[in-house]
């Protein structure tokens, strides 16, 4: 069943304008005509006709009757400004209070055709209490007309509308930014319909006789949200959307997809009309959601009805027209259900001037086609007010549904109790003291609440005051989403350590990377070979030869295993690039990972981890060759080791020559003068050629110690060039592959702090 | 078990449904109609019995897929049982069960007010008003309802006098001359308001009643919630009377119409329907007798009517035995589910764990460790000689300083096959450990099972593990060396060597040298495998080969196995149902069927 819809209120609203105007503050008789026709049930069948088959149908007067709009009564004004609690608008608050104290009595009466009319549906004994509403209503209509500078702000209505338009000066190039770097995640502009929803509540408590009674306990509760301004709030946005972009993939994607939600939704919301105030009345079906619409109104614009659910899809009603086409638009609200009450001479509209009211389906029907729709507006409306009955306060579907899931949504929620005439008045405080008990202890929330009747009228004022000032402040808008942010933000708190970390990679642990990496990498290994290598080869340059002739000689262990080729190979040792461990590698890298960032929360470790084993794969490679390089070409020998090898033949010739020398002229000698040569014959000669023998392997002998001290020297130095330059490579490679992609996700990691420092406004 | 005719008899304001001729068939007793004769009926319960126990043994694992439908059909299923179908099948003769539930505020206390005759219950304007259920009957019932038998899980206390507020939770029994013998009345909490408990409550008593008053107001009647228990009704065939209480004088034909209109497309149309107008009739906490009579007539018809009260506790009886055909599979399928999560989340351990146990295998005998420190290690002592050293003529000293710098050499090659194999186990572990991780994560809730056991980390103790058990396989290893008679016969009459550094040369080669060095020029240095050869005769050779590799995958295996059960564990913790579990459902469904 969809919502009666008014033919005078559709597509032509400069006419309903115009006839609005024709008759200032008079109801529009709505000719009942139309009936609306079935809507589909979902999960149900559907009976086939709204007067079913049974032969039991009513007359179209009984089924379709109409709610008429009533105004308060103006004497419960000065009850209802006391309660005015909103510090920041304290002085205007005032004034209204004052301006409309004053023109409540006035005496300004409508004669109004629709009141006979409406009767019927009404009752008669009611009659009297609704012509003192009127006169209320009337009163406020003229005296807000009256208020030129009221009508200041439709000044700025019109450029805030597109993104596109570059003159909206509330729209700084941030917003466009951050709004477009998501669009490509996701290109939804509407509010998707979702169970968590949203509430907004705001404006101070207006209340009624009754309610004033309970002032204390609003006092004590009641928290006025923090002011926030539009330029904040894109700041914040901006951190959120870093946060967001940072934490893409490693995040719950949930929480990632409610941020985004709300990004998308701000942002759409941000660029339409600033100047309008989306309030929603939402509530069970029955709940006479309708009926206070139609009375706020001052208009039967939303069909009410006797049979449930009646409305189906929402209806708008707008004060002051200018730039809610494409909020009304976003809103989803189609063209036939808008309607205006906007005119330069209806005196009505100008103290809501900006104000668009909703009137929901309901959340609570068989119907889920009304449900998702008043979930998709309950997400979206910048204030809201629950519409509750005696009946159905206590409803599960209120409260756990949607009140408990929008903690710190109190300031822009407001509970409104309806249909309060149909309890006893010493009833009435025991169902409050109840309805607040629940809404704290079921939903957790502390939210005004207010009492209207519009049957007797009692309380609408009070609404309607709650509204003008909410419209008025212009507020609404911002702490809704500021609402949205909040309840988004603290789901990337569980992301954010208690401590700040250094984004750099402790000394320590850099040092032990880079000992980590050469041990792995076999650095030591090879500076070793690499001395051992050099050392060999340098004794068996400079070595005594004869010397090591006389150790072949021994008996050789190798020889009796048949492991002869050891001793050659002796010579042939090189090196080559030996790579490293990769499993290995990924343990240094993690550890790393692990000393920097151990003790931040859950994905960073990881990520942290990631980052420091992204060039894994490549690394051993790298490494071995990086060490490699570092080692000295063996064949590169010092060019005085062949002189001194050459000296070493020389005094191993000199010694046998001397050997000669010594056997030839002892045997010369002895056989007295056999050559006949005096250098072999003089026996004085031998003592000579003895010492030659004697001499030539002792300095053969001292050259191999004293040379063979300079190898092991050079050797030693080679190994300390071996480890001092890998040393100095490694931990150059080991800075890029490794500390380098580690102290940029640690940057990530401060970014996304701040980012969520600044989206939960914590410095500010 | 002739089906008795759907209850058409009674009329709400004026309408009236065709009555069934079926109807008129009498009862063969008194609340005989649950049973025909004493044989068949043991046999009955017992099916009944045997479906309670398999329901009640039934164990989900909380959090996990199927777990939360699980537990909520099975204890439905298990209450229903308990409190409704066992003790009719047991006692024939219970008095009829009248609940009257329905919505918040709907003036369900007002109407058992009215229908008793006398206060018995509180009224008021708070909601939901009602806590604790109220059950109105006559003195002589009393005791039945007090017996164990009745709702034997729900505290009760007897009401002493005019109403009074029980205690929440605690059902209140009332005693009332005013009601028939045979018949109780039971206010029950309503359905939909935000104390959860209640629904429960009420969920629970309608379970156990014989006839269902569901009352709603004008107001509520297209309320989601009140067509879930209407469609419960409707699908357990239960016996219904549902009641519109708070209808406005105006609209009031339109009214009705729709919510019958309703009914009848929701097949309801043939429960008795009621209307109570929107009235200030109301005084000493009930209605005015007009207000609210015809409801009591209908209500003592039914109840003086011993025909007509079997057909309606008959009715609903089979309903609900007939709704365990549907309701007992659906329990099945959730275990199903939970034994399918059970699989998948095995079968996540084991593949990771299989894949680890056959990448380990790999590579430790595909010479992808010989690479990095160990490699050069190797090189250093065997290239440059330094292990040549180590062997010696018998009976020959060496200096003091080669020895050291030897054994120097041969402890680092031996830390450096301590390091790779650490890494490689290690890294192996942790690999297995996050793609176990990973993989459960997929799965919704399994992420406290991660939590429980110990994350995708390998336990901290574990690297210090590995190395211990290395070292010991080492040791092993070195023992089978030195054993008596691996030594050739000829080279170990004269020359010693160094077991320990030629327990290692084996390593090598077990860790695939000689796969290595074909493919790529890995610098110089002496093969082991011909230096082993060199020492020891090929036969034992082999031997010892085999053992130390059979041993180290032994050991690793043990490893892995330790890091595999962290997982294990946590899933035989969990109580999963198992899979016969179904199977017995399916089974003791068909029995029940059978038993019929």
């Amino acid at each position: 069943m969809t919502t009666q819809r008014n033919p005078a209120h559709t597509d032509e609203e400069p006419d309903t304008a115009k006839a609005q105007a024709a008759a200032p503050g008079s109801r529009q008789p709505v000719p009942e005509t139309e009936h609306s026709e079935q809507g589909a049930w979902n999960g149900y069948v559907v009976p086939s006709g709204e007067h079913p088959a049974t032969g039991r149908g009513s007359s179209a007067g009984e089924a379709w009757p109409h709610s008429r709009p009533v105004g308060p009564p103006a004497d419960s004004h000065p009850a209802l400004r006391r309660v005015v609690e909103r510090r920041s608008s304290e002085g205007h608050a005032a004034a209204t209070a004052a301006t409309t104290e004053t023109a409540g009595p006035d005496p300004e009466v409508v004669t109004d055709t629709a009141t006979a009319v409406d009767t019927e549906n009404t009752g008669r004994q009611k009659g009297r209490e609704a012509d003192t509403a009127e006169q209320a209503e009337a009163a406020g209509e003229t005296h807000g007309a009256a208020k030129p500078a009221r009508g200041s702000h439709r000044r700025h209505a019109a450029p805030a509308q597109t993104a596109a338009d570059g003159a909206d000066p509330d729209d700084p190039d941030r917003l466009a930014d951050w709004v477009g770097s998501l669009a490509e995640d996701d290109g939804r502009t509407m509010i998707a319909a979702r169970r968590t929803v949203f509430e907004p509540a705001d404006g101070p408590a207006a209340t009624t006789r009754e309610n004033e009674e309970y002032r204390p306990t609003t006092r004590e509760f009641w928290q006025p949200m923090p002011e926030t301004t539009r330029e904040e709030l894109i700041a914040r946005l901006d951190s959120l959307a870093t946060i967001v972009s940072i934490g893409r993939d490693d995040f719950d994607p949930e929480v990632i997809e409610r941020a985004r939600h709300v990004l998308n939704h701000a942002g759409a919301r941000l660029r339409l009309s600033g100047e309008h105030t989306v309030v929603a009345l939402a509530g069970g079906t029955g709940s006479g959601k309708s009926s206070l619409f139609n009375a706020l109104c001052g208009l039967d614009f939303s069909r009410v009805g006797i049979t449930r659910p009646t409305t189906s899809a929402a209806h708008a009603c707008v004060w002051g027209n200018e730039g809610a086409d494409n909020l009304l638009e976003w809103l989803g609200v189609p063209r036939r259900n808008r309607h205006s009450r906007t005119s330069e001479l209806d005196k009505d509209g100008s103290e809501l001037s900006g104000l668009i009211l909703l009137d929901l389906p309901d959340h609570d029907s068989v119907q889920a086609l009304h449900t998702s729709e008043a979930d998709r507006l309950i997400g979206s409306v910048d204030l809201l007010v629950w519409v509750l009955d005696p009946q159905k306060y206590a409803d599960a579907a209120v409260h756990h549904r949607y009140l408990a899931e929008m903690p710190g949504y109190e300031a822009v929620t407001v509970a409104v109790l309806n249909q309060v005439d149909r309890v006893e008045p010493e009833e009435l405080e025991e169902l409050l003291t109840d309805l607040r008990r629940l809404l704290e202890t079921e939903s957790g929330v502390q939210t005004h609440v207010l009492t209207t009747s519009t049957v007797t009228g009692q309380g609408v004022s009070g609404l309607r005051e709650l509204l003008i000032e909410t419209v008025g402040e212009r507020r609404a808008l911002i702490d809704r989403l500021v609402a949205d942010l909040d309840s988004v933000v603290d789901g990337f708190e569980r992301y954010h350590g208690a401590d700040d970390v250094e984004p750099r990679v402790p000394d320590d642990v850099r040092q032990r990377l880079v000992d980590d990496l050469l041990e792995a990498g076999g650095a030591p290994a090879i500076a070793d070979t690499a001395e051992t290598a050099h050392e060999q080869r340098g004794s068996r340059r400079v070595g005594w030869p004869v010397a090591r002739w006389v150790r072949k000689l021994r008996r050789d262990p190798l020889r009796v295993a048949r492991m002869d080729f050891l001793r050659d190979s002796g010579d042939k040792t090189s090196i080559g690039p030996i790579e490293a461990q990769e499993a290995e590698i990924e343990r240094i890298a993690a550890e790393v990972a692990d000393r920097t960032a151990g003790s931040l929360p859950s994905p960073w470790p990881r990520r942290v981890r990631a980052a420091a084993r992204t060039s894994t794969p490549d690394l051993p490679g790298e490494l071995g060759n990086v060490i490699a390089g570092t080692v000295p070409n063996p064949e590169d020998t010092p060019s005085w080791w062949q002189t001194v090898r050459i000296v070493q033949y020389l005094l191993v010739a000199f010694t046998g020559v001397g050997l000669a020398w010594l056997g030839t002229l002892a045997v010369s000698w002895l056989g007295g003068g056999l050559t006949g040569i005096g250098m072999f014959d003089d026996p004085v000669l031998i003592g000579f050629a003895a010492a030659i023998v004697v001499a030539t392997p002792a300095v053969g002998w001292l050259t191999d110690v004293g040379c063979r001290n300079l190898v092991s020297v050079a050797a030693a130095q080679r190994r300390e060039q071996v480890e001092l330059k890998s040393t100095e490579r490694v931990r150059a490679m080991a800075e890029e592959r490794i500390i380098v992609p580690v102290e940029q996700e640690l940057q990530r990691y401060r970014e996304f702090s701040r980012a969520l420092a600044a989206a939960q406004a914590r410095d500010a | 078990m002739p089906r008795p005719p759907a209850m058409p008899e009674v009329t709400g304001t004026g309408e009236q449904a065709p009555r069934d001729e079926a109807s008129q068939e009498p009862a063969r007793k008194r609340k005989g109609a649950k049973h025909r004769g004493t044989a068949t009926d043991t046999r009955f319960e017992k099916v009944l019995e045997e479906l309670r126990t398999r329901i009640r043994d039934l164990t989900f694992a909380e959090g996990l897929p199927g777990a939360s439908e699980g537990i909520s059909a099975r204890t439905d299923v298990l209450h229903q049982l308990e409190d409704y179908v066992l003790p009719r099948v047991r006692r024939p003769d219970t008095p009829l069960l009248i609940a009257v539930a329905g919505s918040t505020g709907a003036g369900k206390s007002t109407l058992v007010n009215s229908l008793v005759g006398e206060q018995v219950t509180t009224t008021g304007v708070r909601r939901p008003t009602t806590n604790s259920p109220v059950l109105a009957c006559n003195p002589a019932d009393v005791d039945w309802f007090s017996e164990a038998s009745f709702l034997p899980t729900l505290p009760r206390v007897r009401q002493q006098g005019l109403a009074m507020p029980g205690k929440d939770g605690m059902l209140v029994l009332a005693a009332s001359d005013a009601m028939p013998e045979g018949v109780a009345l039971l206010d029950t909490p309503d359905v939909d308001s935000a104390v959860s408990a209640h629904h429960e409550f009420a969920a629970k008593f309608l379970d156990a009643a014989d006839l269902w008053v569901f009352v709603t107001t004008s107001r509520r009647y297209a309320d989601a919630r009140v067509w879930e228990f209407l469609q419960v009704a409707r699908d357990r065939d239960t016996s219904l009377a549902v009641v519109l209480s708070r209808v406005p004088r105006r609209g009031r034909r339109q009214l009705l119409g729709h919510f019958s209109a309703m009914l009848q497309a929701n097949g309801l149309g043939n429960a008795a329907r009621f209307a109570i107008p929107e009235t200030d009739q109301i005084t000493g906490e009930r209605f005015r007798p007009n207000v609210a009579d015809h409801i009591r007539d209908y209500l003592a018809d039914v109840a003086s009517d011993l025909a007509q009260r079997d057909r309606v506790s008959r009715r609903t009886f089979i309903g609900v035995v007939d709704s365990f055909r549907t309701r007992v599979p659906e329990l099945a399928k959730q275990v199903e589910v939970q034994v399918e999560v059970g699989r998948t989340l095995e079968t996540a351990v084991s593949e990771a764990y299989n894949a680890a146990v056959a990448s380990i295998g790999a590579s430790v005998q595909d010479g992808s460790l010989l690479r990095g420190n160990l490699l050069a290690r190797w090189q250093d002592i065997a290239a440059s000689g330094e292990l040549v050293r180590t062997m010696r003529m018998r009976g020959k000293r060496k200096a003091r300083t080669v020895e050291e710098d030897a054994a120097s050499r041969v402890r680092a090659l031996e830390q450096a096959v301590l390091d790779s194999l650490e890494s490689l186990v290690l890294a192996t572990a942790e690999r297995a450990a996050e793609q176990v991780v990973d993989h459960w994560e997929t799965i919704p809730g399994a992420g406290e099972l991660v939590e429980r056991s110990g994350g995708r980390r390998p336990s901290a103790a574990l690297a210090a593990r590995i190395r211990e058990t290395m070292a010991e396989w080492q040791r092993q290893v070195g023992e089978m060396i030195a054993a008596d008679g691996t030594t050739k016969r000829s080279v170990a009459r004269s020359v010693t060597f160094d077991k320990e550094a030629f327990a290692l040369v084996l390593i090598i080669d077990l860790l695939g040298y000689g796969a290595v060095e074909t493919t790529a020029a890995r610098g110089a240095g002496p093969p082991p495998q011909r230096l082993l050869k060199g020492l020891f005769s090929a036969d034992s050779l082999r031997n010892i080969g085999a053992a130390a590799q059979n041993d180290l995958r032994r050991r690793i295996n043990v490893l892995l196995d330790e890091e595999r059960a962290r997982f294990t564990d946590t899933l035989a913790a969990v109580a999963l149902p198992r899979e016969t579990d179904a199977v017995q459902l399916y089974q003791a469904t068909y029995n029940l069927e059978i038993a019929r």
